[in-house]
């Protein structure tokens, strides 16, 4: 019986490692297993793995997975999602889910890499708007913020490490912001160092880490989701330190 | 109440939604909630300002605002937690953070008269980062009670 336990776990796990919230992970998992007769399951949420304990008569197996990179891929995390609720009313067969599971993982971004970059350009141009900065700061954070993403989405590509890769499109990103202050293209410092580096803010660690936190249910995951973006958010916050007293 | 500004600044706001919900790779479907959220943000925020609200009041109704909206809105599995959150960043202290690391890093060297200004600011600063966080969180809480009870989620 440990199949449809592996089965659910590897679902549940694409919504995890593409960004969705615990609960949903969860749901996932409980609307894959719903088609199967099993139990008694008992899943464990966490960053490094999850596991899922099935009792069976002979005693209680375990199944486990390592989750790896955390990334942001919300159309798979969606698609995993819906399939598991497809599962659950019986609109998909489980003996298609193998080959579901890996569509779902060859799923591309809806966005190429210059709509991207793009995209980071104008969330740090608007922010500075919403911010209280001036015309100037809305053209520094707009080069700022594309420069750095672009160079976030080569490192990605590369598969750098999150900590390095954070720390130099910081760095780049608040660097090209300072100068620009430097040179007296705006005034209003905090709209525009903040901007530049608006498209790296750990959001989505942060409102999952929350969620999970005030649910109660998934605490432990809760906490390591909070304790990450307090990581990146310091890494942030010191590449902005360094880009203000280097420059 | 200047409505031209309130809907310019509310414009400025749904732009900004917008590009973090592409920044997060969120489906097509998605990316007009996250303008609507982006633009509820910050208009609901400066209108209740202008009426007269506190603005740390004001943050929190903003953000059940985006919460229901949002709810509301996106109806795909997984969606709605970032179209909510690309709306709910603009409502955050960035200018209060920004400057509290930056009164941090001056306390170590702080001489003279800074010796007592500079500790002041970084209390008020961090006080501001710490309220309104606090009241985003608050104002979530209530949107994402209200959304059950009305049985958007």
């Amino acid at each position: 019986m440990i199949q449809p336990v592996e089965i659910a776990l590897d679902v549940a796990l694409l919504v995890m490692q593409n960004g969705g919230s615990t609960e949903l992970v969860d749901r996932t998992f409980t609307n894959v297993l719903k088609r199967y007769t099993t139990a008694d399951v008992s899943p464990i949420w966490r960053l490094d793995y999850v596991a899922a304990t099935d009792r069976l008569d002979a005693g209680a197996s375990v199944v486990m997975r390592p989750v790896g990179v955390v990334g942001m891929h919300l159309v798979r995390a969606s698609e995993a999602a819906a399939l598991g609720e497809r599962v659950a009313t019986g609109e998909t067969d489980v003996a298609h889910l193998g080959g579901e599971i890996e569509r779902i993982k060859k799923l591309a971004s809806p966005y190429n890499r210059w709509v991207l970059t793009l995209a980071g350009a104008c969330a740090g141009a608007f922010f500075s708007r919403t911010a209280g900065g001036d015309w100037g700061a809305f053209g520094v954070t707009f080069v700022a913020a594309g420069v750095g993403q672009f160079v976030r989405l080569l490192l990605q590509a590369r598969n750098v490490s999150r900590i390095l890769l954070t720390a130099i499109c910081a760095l780049s990103s608040a660097f090209i912001a300072t100068a620009g202050l430097r040179l007296g293209f705006s005034q209003v410092a905090s709209a525009t160092i903040v901007g530049s580096v608006i498209y790296m803010v750990p959001g989505l660690a942060l409102i999952n880490g929350f969620v999970d936190v005030a649910a109660g249910k998934h605490l432990f995951v809760g906490i390591q989701r909070l304790v990450d973006a307090a990581l990146v958010s310091l890494i942030l916050a010191v590449a902005v330190a360094i880009a203000d007293a280097a420059l | 109440m200047n409505l031209q500004v309130l809907l310019t600044d509310g414009l400025w706001g749904g732009v900004f939604s917008l590009a973090m919900a592409v920044v997060f790779s969120t489906p097509y479907g998605a990316l007009m909630p996250s303008f609507c959220c982006g633009f509820v943000a910050r208009g609901v925020r400066d209108a209740l300002v202008g009426w007269g609200m506190g603005p740390i009041l004001a943050t929190a109704v903003a953000a059940a605002a985006v919460v229901i909206t949002a709810t509301a809105l996106v109806r795909r599995s997984g969606v709605s937690p970032i179209v909510m959150l690309s709306a709910l960043v603009p409502l955050g202290a960035a200018g209060p953070f920004f400057n509290a690391i930056v009164d941090f890093l001056q306390l170590s060297s702080a001489k003279g008269a800074a010796f007592n200004t500079v500790p002041v600011k970084l209390i008020v600063d961090l006080s501001r980062v710490f309220t309104t966080f606090l009241a985003i969180a608050v104002g979530a809480w209530v949107g994402i009670a209200l959304s059950r009870m009305t049985r958007l989620e």
